[in-house]
């Protein structure tokens, strides 16, 4: 049992990851099928995670409605909304026309279109509450910001055009200079994980103790 | 008189000459114009006003044969580094090649076909160059570079037609011909090949050089770290903070918000996230206090529950941990904001932990949590959404700083050996970035090369 | 007793009620859509090669689209779709459609309903199939590679695909002669390396403005033909097609907000500087 909890594990992720690691170098038929077999193998486990996430989430409301915990009204109205929602879709289906269709388009689409909306709302009041030069480098970048929020939109272009030529300078070079530099130091940080996850040093993906 | 029979004559041979064309072109149906063709403008303004036109002329010159141009040095051969479904046809431009020049190419069972067309193209594409992806080392050293864009024509065929994939070891024929106003022209020879599967891409040559140079970097220093456990790493702020805010809710007698992303487990940077979990959830064992971990993937749930009642575990509390204060919330990404968003207001936590990939509701998230006063550390590789928590959150980790999380907060000889490595890989990129640069300043590209996947 | 000192006009302005500056907010964002200014929409060289590529193509060439957002991104994302759909139905172009977020695909099917009202000639599974969601992202662009109809049996409206004229000539990606992504998040990172890259398939991105940052290192590298960055870029795009709809609607709200923000934090950050040199100069007069 131990072997199954800790060893076998690791010996799999070796396994697995040497051999797709492998894979990438032979462009042979073999490979290809094993490539596209693994990766219909994990669409079906990922189809899975769908009922174990459902599980938890009714685990989770009804022992908040059992303890009377804190806030157990929003649990109620969380579980009668998922089970309506499933019935509906099962009956039903979500396509348009159908009860599922209409709540999806008049309750889910308004409530999280409201929700994006309200960064807008938020933008406003981080960056007044929060872009102040207190320094020489932070003066430079609020500048650039200025430059590019007038200039991405029709009111720089009609204050001047050399302000959304200079906006679109600033995303082209320094911006994207530093992107790049992100994404690259991002990048070898992820390689060196997934070594250390190929050759069993990481083992956090077990959960547990090291 | 004279005038009408050449009218008429000019007539008849433009309708030869239309009816020749539709004969010669294979799919184009000819549309006789509703009103015949008309004569020479000044042939026109003299008939303006006649009454009667008869004119008598000699034919109109014959127009010029049309000569298309064949290729040269054709070959038909396998496709490298491929799984046994391609062949590549190769030839050196027609002399006398022009843009309304046209190439196509069939394939066919036998010598003599059924041909099927597999595709055609100008002679302006199809430059080895642009398609020469397929045969690595040909250009790292920059040999022929400026034939390979301007005299080499390369065409790849993966198909016998029909979309149905050509068959490893089969022997197929290839017609190439020349086309050009509506003249064909096919090249002396049939070639044949039979497509076979390699083992081995050699275009990745130099991505397998680089992979195991890095990995063997990375495994060097890791072995270097169990003899000399003492390797320096820079002061990260984000993770000095950690303690901080631990503490600050334990005085304040309020819980601890951690969330671990909105990525699933196969992204690593909720590996990381969850890694510095483990140590969050021993600390506030040993300080008593309680720690919230909303999640939004279930597969991540599971894990996240077992981290944390291991860190209870080893801190020796393990009656305190909660089962319950792990939990699933919803996969989908603003239910989940406006979830965490009320438990924010609702439990007022006086720590926030923002850990692993976000979206958009990152502002949302640390908005409302700065509109609580909670103390704000947030750690994300997704470079799109760290201006917001910058601008909102105390501490942020930037980048690979939270990769660096792991090694850091644990000072673990493996994982800080690993790091070294990171940084070993990095230094190489910067001065290869720098030498790249100022060697193409100069016209020298073959260092490009080097670092391209070929295929 | 210590007089309590009324803070300043500074003070009050930098702590202004966040409640005040949303009410700004909605204004700018609600005047300008009732009072339209109609401010000028430059095309930008980004959006232009993504309509020239479908432009230029020839009649009935294979064009992918991949509808990666939800509802929250529909704003942006929504308009330069229905936009970018259009074009490829006047241009007659087949085209497969894809959806890897759960919540997507409905609001693909609306699109579709609008622009059939618009040309009711455009018939499913001849000149178009939609394939719907498939759950597994990275996975589901890797098994596209090999073909649609094996990743997706049925189509959005239950029809098996095998059949289907349209796949007949258009099953997988590596058959497309241009690709378009629309994109809320960073599954067009993957769609980049697991599948253009792979199938050698030029791709245009339509993107919404926070991600559109991330997508410029691929354009420059000429991994993407062009970007629709945001609902600008769904503003140009309906420019171009000579269609204005929603996105060209909303330019003049988005252009007031942006300068509301910008007086805001200029203002802000002038008021910062005279309240730290109002504090030095009452600390020197306590000296």
């Amino acid at each position: 049992m131990q072997f199954i909890r800790k060893q076998f594990p690791v010996m799999l992720a070796f396994v697995m990851g040497m051999m797709m690691f492998i894979r990438e170098f032979v462009p042979a038929k073999f490979s290809e099928q094993l490539y596209y077999g693994f990766t219909d193998w994990a669409i079906v486990i990922v189809g899975f995670s769908a009922v174990f996430a459902i599980l938890s989430l009714l685990h989770h409301h009804m022992n908040k409605v059992r303890k009377r915990a804190q806030g157990y009204g929003y649990s109620i109205i969380t579980i009668l909304a998922f089970i309506q929602m499933i019935t509906l879709s099962l009956i039903f289906s979500v396509r348009p026309g159908t009860p599922g269709g209409w709540e999806y388009q008049w309750l889910f689409v308004p409530m999280q279109a409201t929700m994006f909306a309200t960064l807008a709302f938020f933008i406003a009041s981080a960056a007044f509450r929060a872009f102040r030069a207190r320094t020489w480098e932070a003066l430079a970048l609020l500048i650039a910001g200025l430059i590019v929020m007038i200039g991405r939109v029709p009111i720089g272009e009609f204050i001047s055009p050399h302000l959304s030529t200079f906006a679109d300078w600033i995303m082209n070079n320094p911006s994207m200079a530093g992107f790049r530099g992100i994404i690259l130091g991002v990048a070898l940080a992820q390689i060196a994980i997934a070594v250390r996850i190929i050759f069993g040093i990481e083992r956090t993906y077990m959960g547990g103790g090291d | 008189m004279r005038n009408l029979i050449r009218l008429a004559t000019s007539v008849a041979i433009a309708l030869t000459l239309l009816l020749c064309s539709a004969a010669f072109s294979q799919e184009s149906d000819v549309e006789l114009p509703d009103e015949p063709l008309a004569a020479e403008g000044d042939e026109l303004e003299a008939l303006e006003g006649a009454d009667m036109v008869i004119g008598l002329e000699p034919a109109a010159d014959e127009p010029p044969a049309v000569e298309v141009p064949l290729p040269t040095h054709v070959t038909v051969s396998d496709l490298p580094n491929d799984d046994g479904t391609g062949l590549v046809v190769e030839f050196e431009k027609a002399a006398g090649e022009t843009e309304a020049l046209t190439y196509t190419v069939s394939v066919g069972a036998g010598p003599d076909g059924p041909w099927r067309e597999i595709g055609s193209f100008p002679a302006t594409k199809k430059w080895k160059e642009e398609v020469g992806h397929y045969f690595p080392g040909f250009f790292w050293f920059q040999k022929g570079r400026a034939d390979m864009s301007s005299r080499f024509h390369l065409f790849v065929i993966q198909d016998q037609g029909d979309n149905v994939p050509l068959e490893t070891g089969i022997e197929y024929f290839v017609k190439l011909t020349a086309s050009l106003d509506g003249v064909s022209r096919d090249y002396a020879e049939t070639l044949s090949a039979a497509p076979a599967e390699q083992w081995f891409d050699t275009g990745r040559t130099n991505v397998l050089i680089l992979a195991v140079l890095f990995g063997a970097t990375v495994l060097y220093f890791i072995a270097r770290a169990r003899r000399d456990p003492n390797l320096f790493i820079r002061k990260i702020s984000g993770l000095d903070a950690v303690d901080e805010a631990i503490g600050r809710a334990t005085e304040m007698g309020k819980p601890i918000l951690y969330l671990n992303g909105m990525s699933s487990l196969a992204d690593l940077s909720t590996l990381a996230a969850l890694n510095i979990l483990g140590r969050v959830a021993r600390r506030v064992a040993n300080y008593e206090s309680k720690l919230t971990v909303p999640c939004r993937d279930p597969i991540v749930l599971t894990v996240a529950q077992e981290i944390v009642k291991a860190g209870y575990t080893d801190a020796g509390r393990p009656d305190a941990y909660n089962a319950d204060d792990i939990f699933f919330l919803t996969e989908d990404q603003f239910s989940y904001a406006a979830a965490v968003c009320g438990i924010m207001m609702r439990d007022k936590p006086a720590a926030n932990f923002f850990m692993g990939y976000y979206y958009a509701e990152s502002l949302i998230l640390a908005e409302t949590g700065a509109g609580t006063g909670a103390i704000q550390i947030a750690g994300t590789d997704a470079s799109t959404q760290l201006p917001f928590f910058v601008t909102t959150c105390d501490y942020t980790l930037i980048g690979e700083e939270l990769y660096a999380a792991s090694a850091y907060l644990s000072r673990e000889p493996l994982v800080l050996g690993s790091l070294k490595g990171q940084d070993m890989a990095k230094v190489f990129m910067m001065v290869m970035i720098i030498i790249g640069t100022l060697l193409m300043t100069f016209g020298v590209i073959f260092i490009k090369d080097l670092f391209k996947a070929l295929g | 007793m210590e007089k309590v000192q009324k803070p300043s006009f500074i003070e009050r302005f930098l702590q202004l009620d966040r409640r005040i500056i949303y009410t700004l907010v909605a204004l700018a964002v609600a005047i300008p859509l009732l009072f339209p200014m109609g401010l000028p929409i430059k095309v930008t060289p980004e959006v232009q090669s993504v309509y020239d590529m479908i432009e230029d193509l020839p009649e009935g060439s294979n064009i992918l689209i991949s509808a990666d957002f939800d509802p929250a991104s529909m704003p942006e994302l929504y308009p330069m779709m229905k936009s970018v759909m259009r074009h490829i139905v006047r241009k007659h172009h087949k085209l497969a459609i894809t959806v890897l977020w759960p919540n997507g695909p409905n609001l693909v099917a609306q699109c579709i309903e609008e622009l059939k009202l618009e040309y009711p000639e455009w018939t499913n599974t001849v000149d178009y199939v939609f394939l719907g969601y498939q759950v597994g992202g990275a996975i589901v662009i890797i098994s596209v590679g090999d073909s649609f109809s094996d990743t997706f049996p049925k189509d959005y409206y239950g029809a098996s695909t095998a059949e289907m004229p349209i796949i007949k000539e258009f099953n997988r990606l590596g058959q497309a002669d241009y690709m378009v992504m629309f994109e809320a998040g960073n599954s067009g990172d993957w769609w980049i390396v697991y599948g253009t890259e792979v199938h050698d398939v030029p791709v245009g991105g339509g993107v919404t403005a926070v991600v559109a940052p991330m997508y410029y290192p691929y354009l420059q590298a000429k991994q993407l033909n062009g970007i629709i960055g945001g609902l600008k870029g769904a503003a140009e795009y309906e420019k171009l097609t000579e269609v204005p709809a929603l996105a060209t609607a909303a330019m003049d709200s988005q252009s007031m907000v942006h300068a509301l923000i910008f007086v805001a934090i200029v203002l802000a950050n002038i008021f910062a500087l005279m309240f730290v040199g109002q504090k030095r100069r009452q600390a020197r007069e306590e000296m």
